[in-house]
């Protein structure tokens, strides 16, 4: 009797380290900047905003930096669109689309508050 | 009086969400729904952690009315995950700028949403009223390991837009005091909805027939 249940526990065990590591893959959909340059398709990729590029509108696209949290690499982004309302607090910056050339050419951009839920000042 | 005490604290907290609450920084005014969005997915964790609870009583002495109170706490459940992910889905859409991203929070929630699913199509597929109580038991406590994997644990493995939990990793509480207070108070509120909505449920065996007959 024991041992049925030890060996039930350890089945259950297994199976459930093999879910986890087949499902690991796909739960995130957020790449690196290394990734991102690297990919011939649209990725979403994560980063912050370097800050030593300037970010400004320029021939109708919305451009700044954004630099790999884990790697320090930067690269430019070019966003079809106007600079979203909350860029100027986000905490990281997702960026939807493909690398092209010299830049990251994005059609969507995701902010990431920085959501301590205090008064606002 | 339940009910009346219940009516009076729900009025009590819609008001303090919307004329006392302070807006937020960053979030400005949208932090409201965080007061209905996080009781709504702390009521989930909890029907599916009592549907776990009296799967179990059942598996140790089998009485039909345990199998009443897992099945109705686990479908209740079911609607107010539903529930979470939908005012979850118009909160992102406020904050990160999309409705669905299929962010490892919103991956996780739809996973569980689509276990839960296969609870009612399980409970519909079995004839025999003992066997459906046995095997959906079996299920409701199998399928309550996943929840503290999906829920605390998986999100925080990964890069989320989804803000940290109020309780973050250090364990302290970010928090404005008035906001904290109406959060507690909002906790409260949803939990004993959902308890009379169970209790009610449970209590009417006309209510909820599709639970019981395939």
């Amino acid at each position: 009797m024991n041992r049925k249940i030890l060996l039930l526990v350890a089945l259950i065990a297994v199976f459930v380290g093999y879910a986890a590591w087949s499902f690991s893959s796909s739960v995130t959909p957020y790449v690196g900047i290394a990734q991102a340059k690297a990919s011939t398709s649209n990725v979403q990729v994560k980063g912050l905003q370097d800050k030593s590029v300037p970010a400004q509108m320029q021939d109708g696209n919305f451009t700044f930096g954004l630099v790999d949290e884990e790697t320090g690499e930067t690269m430019k982004v070019r966003y079809h669109g106007t600079k979203p309302d909350q860029f100027d607090e986000a905490h990281h910056i997702v960026a939807i689309g493909q690398y092209k050339g010299d830049a990251f050419e994005a059609n969507k951009l995701l902010i990431k508050c920085p959501s301590k839920y205090e008064q606002q000042k | 009086m339940m009910k009346v005490c219940i009516g009076i604290l729900t009025a009590a907290v819609v008001f303090a969400v919307f004329f006392v609450v302070p807006p937020a920084e960053g979030l400005g005014y949208y932090v409201r729904l965080a007061f209905f969005h996080i009781p709504l997915a702390w009521v989930s964790v909890l029907a599916f952690f009592l549907g776990a609870w009296w799967a179990l009583r059942y598996l140790k002495s089998p009485a039909p009315i345990l199998d009443r109170r897992s099945s109705r706490a686990i479908a209740l459940g079911l609607v107010f995950a539903v529930l979470a992910t939908l005012s979850g889905a118009v909160f992102s859409k406020l904050t990160w700028g999309a409705y669905w991203n299929w962010d490892p929070r919103q991956t996780t929630i739809f996973v569980l949403l689509l276990i839960y699913g296969a609870y009612l199509t399980l409970r519909s597929a079995v004839r025999d009223p003992q066997k459906r109580a046995r095997s959906s038991a079996v299920y409701a406590l199998f399928s309550f390991l996943t929840v503290p994997f999906l829920v605390f644990i998986l999100p925080r493995l990964y890069f989320s837009l989804h803000p940290s939990p109020i309780l973050n990793g250090s364990g302290s509480i970010d928090m404005d005091p008035v906001m904290l207070v109406v959060l507690v108070a909002a906790l409260v509120d949803m939990t004993l909805i959902y308890l009379a909505l169970l209790k009610y449920l449970v209590a009417r065996p006309d209510k909820g027939g599709y639970l019981d007959e395939p």
